[in-house]
């Protein structure tokens, strides 16, 4: 199968080193800086000329530069368990140590949590607060088990218009509107963008595997509501356009199509090269599918629910901030079992997928939440099979590489075996 | 007196199939967040559900071994048919565990009805009461059709009146433990307690106001030995309770989701009954998962101060992850008292010698 290098990889790399320049130089230019989990609007906060620093990418930094044992062991010595989330034992470790990736972490001016399906998100970032002694925001997003209504929408709508009033106090500045609306539209088009991009791995030979994804994600999640974000994803989209007509696969053999539930091992990466050497390609992941616009036909709503949360272009401060809100809701659609089973199965026929490797992640118990249960349904489902295994997105010590790979030696080749006689 | 209190949890299920078989509908939730006040105005009888301690073994074809005792014995409780009896399940959203069993219940048992309430996480934000009223009006709403019950004011009060008289009851006996040789033991009060959370609240009254009686009988101390506060979640077996005492300890106040945080705050008998149930479950004691700790801290240390606490015991729910994160925090307000703290894992099969050692070295510390 042909196969060469991904172009845009190389602009990835330089807007991801970019997003880290800007953080380290964001002091001595005099901006304000916040820390907050990935789930923070970011599009609102860089409307508000703030430079957001974002927990999840942090922690996964931290992990990838194989400085977890160090920095969770500093945060158990403060005192905490092991088993709250493991990105943010490394956030906290490397605040505790002030020792990180990227050197010193640039001191904040106020502290963010919100909670967009994740409770961590604002315990993790009000005990940093506590310990930093800085100010501290939160915003807490509905779960939405159940239709979402009026109520849920005037809930965030009324936060968010409140948290964009104390930044402008806070700045001294009020939020300019053309702008305002500008960055908004512009984190629409990016998340709209990137579920495009996945799409075109729905083509057989994929154009680009799961570990491109997670790094060609970072503009969806880091940059949201850039220009920098929306112009990659256009020259991304470009540049795959013209894989699939060429054939250029992500790898040069692609024997079975995997998908891969949850936040991978960042300690680990070297797992899917393991499994491309096999033949088999993660072509998908839920995961990444998560950070783009989503489908709303999976959450088993009615059609007036469907309307309340349906995206539509702003045009005044107070209409992008109900934007910002319908997409929280949107994301939280996700949740509940059934929906997120619905979700799983579809994902297995849009993207052809062999086989599921489902990551059960004892470092992040909201996204792995009901996932044995989750697994069967899936496989009655599609007739695809699931192989679980325990280990952690942050946490090397919650894994076992040995029985790890054994078991998907095991489930790759009895996967070729059934492909092969089918 | 205590026995009627154990045999309400001993016999827990044997009683719910007979309520059930008088035509009484059941409905199960799984923390300290029951709403049972909103469940018992349409005519409902709330029980807490738990399991009753471990090995678990079928929960774990459905639950990841990362995920908390309490969250193991109630799925494999309810997978063994112990509470068939059960019309439904409510979960007011608290923690990522109890989605679990929530989820699980959904994915694996036959139940009618179940209901997920959105609470608010961060519960001091202005926004929140309004919202969660709203949650509440639906939660009421969907009650009323699904088993044609009629959830009005009146009701609504009567049934706040009777769940304050029982947590005002169990207060009192909370109460009697600030005296310097107490007649109660920890293990009786824990006992009242848990017991309120599976037996009809007008039995329990009367059973409450017995013991009272019988307490104020009493002239010996119920024990001796440093006096402690139990700090954690979930603690379902009262046996960890007599196991402390028996170690030569009194246990004279907790902070638990099965002790004083159910019963220290009442709902405001006046005003919309369904905007003070907000408020209580809002901003009475949480649990840390609700957010800010702040005002849980500053409570933890007047109750050690009220209750002439010696010593703390974490007795900590192995996985329980909400419980680790305000630990340094806990530890900080409790050294300031000069309170010296001792932390024992919790997993689903109870150890008397890790109970017994961690009160020696409590003991060591004092």
């Amino acid at each position: 199968m042909l196969t060469e290098p991904l172009q845009s990889w190389k602009v990835c790399k330089e807007l991801a080193n970019n997003f880290y320049e800007k953080q380290r130089g964001a002091k001595s230019e005099g901006k304000t800086i916040v820390w907050g989990g990935a789930s923070i609007p970011c599009d609102i906060i860089r409307a508000m000329d703030i430079v957001p620093i974002l927990g999840e990418p942090y922690g996964a930094l931290c992990t990838a530069h194989q400085l977890s044992e160090e920095l969770m062991a500093t945060t158990e010595e403060y005192g905490f368990g092991r088993s709250f989330c493991a990105y943010s034992r490394n956030f906290v470790g490397s605040v505790l140590k002030n020792k990180g990736p990227l050197g010193e972490m640039p001191e904040p001016d106020f502290i963010m949590g919100t909670k967009s399906g994740c409770n961590d998100h604002i315990t993790w970032f009000e005990i940093l607060a506590r310990i930093k002694n800085k100010p501290y925001i939160a915003i807490d997003a509905p779960m939405l088990y159940e239709e979402p209504g009026p109520h849920h929408l005037k809930y965030l709508e009324d936060q968010l218009t409140e948290f964009l009033e104390s930044l402008e106090k806070m700045l001294g500045r009020k939020a300019d509107e053309e702008k305002f609306v500008e960055f908004i539209k512009l984190s629409q088009q990016a998340g709209e963008l990137w579920t495009e991009v996945l799409e075109f791995c729905q083509k057989v030979p994929a154009p680009l595997n799961f570990k491109s994804q997670l790094s060609l994600m970072m503009p969806a999640v880091s940059l949201k509501g850039t220009k920098e974000a929306v112009d990659f994803y256009h020259m991304l989209l470009d540049e795959l356009e013209e894989r699939v007509k060429k054939g250029i696969a992500a790898v040069p053999e692609e024997k079975v199509r995997l998908l891969w539930d949850n936040i991978p091992m960042w300690y680990y990466m070297q797992i899917f090269n393991y499994v491309e050497q096999k033949g088999a390609v993660v072509v998908v992941s839920p995961y990444v599918l998560g950070f783009g616009g989503g489908n709303l036909a999976q959450a088993g709503i009615s059609p007036e629910a469907e309307a309340l949360v349906a995206q539509s272009e702003p045009t005044s401060i107070q209409e992008a901030i109900r934007e910002v809100a319908k997409e929280y809701l949107r994301s939280s659609l996700r949740h509940n079992l059934p929906a997120k089973t619905r979700q799983f199965s579809q994902i297995v026929r849009d993207y052809s997928v062999d086989g599921c490797l489902i990551h059960s992640n004892a470092g992040c118990k909201n996204l792995s939440c009901a996932r044995l249960d989750l697994v069967r349904s899936v496989e009655q489902d599609t007739g695809v099979p699931c192989m679980v295994f325990q280990a952690s997105n942050a946490d090397p010590r919650d894994f076992n590489e040995e029985d790890t790979l054994a078991k998907v030696d095991r489930f790759l080749d009895e996967l070729m075996e059934s492909k092969a006689a089918s | 007196m205590t026995d009627n209190f154990e045999n309400l949890l001993e016999r827990r299920h044997e009683n719910a199939n007979r309520w059930k078989g008088e035509g009484k509908k059941i409905i199960g939730y799984i923390c300290s967040y029951g709403l049972e006040e909103i469940v018992y105005a349409a005519g409902l009888q709330p029980v807490r559900v738990f399991g009753p301690g471990g090995p678990y073994k079928l929960s774990k074809e459905h639950i990841q071994p990362y995920y908390c005792q309490h969250c193991h014995g109630v799925v494999d409780e309810a997978l063994k048919g112990s509470y068939d009896y059960l019309e439904g399940l409510i979960f007011p959203y608290t923690c990522e565990h109890g989605r679990a069993i929530y989820d699980s219940w959904g994915a694996n048992m036959e139940v009618g009805y179940t209901r997920f309430i959105d609470m608010p996480s961060q519960t001091d934000l202005p926004q929140a009461q309004e919202f969660f009223v709203e949650e509440l009006k639906n939660f009421s709403g969907s009650l009323e059709s699904a088993f044609d019950a009629r959830i009005t004011k009146e009701n609504l009060m009567a049934s706040i009146k009777l769940h304050n008289r029982n947590r005002a009851l169990l207060k009192e006996i909370y109460g009697l433990q600030m005296a310097e040789e107490p007649l109660v033991s920890g293990a009786e009060v824990f006992a009242a307690v848990m017991s309120s959370t599976v037996a009809p609240k007008e039995e329990h009254n009367d059973l409450l106001a017995g013991f009272l009686r019988e307490l104020g009988e009493r002239e010996d101390p119920a024990g001796a030995g440093p006096r402690l506060m139990l700090l954690g979640t979930e603690l379902h077996d009262p046996e960890v309770v007599k196991a402390i005492e028996e170690a030569g300890a009194r246990v004279v106040v907790d902070e638990l989701c099965t002790g004083t945080r159910l019963v220290w705050e009442n709902v405001d008998e006046n005003g919309d009954p369904l905007a003070a149930i907000a408020r209580r479950y809002l901003t009475g004691v949480n649990c840390p998962i609700k957010r800010p700790a702040a005002g849980r801290m500053a409570h933890l240390g007047n109750m050690a101060e009220e209750f002439k606490v010696e010593g703390a015991l974490v007795l900590h729910p192995r996985h329980c992850d909400p419980n680790e994160w305000d630990m340094p925090f806990i530890l900080e307000t409790l050294k300031q008292r000069d309170i010296p703290v001792v932390k024992v894992e919790l997993d689903e099969v109870f150890s008397p010698d890790n109970i017994r050692n961690a009160v020696d070295e409590l003991k060591s510390k004092l």
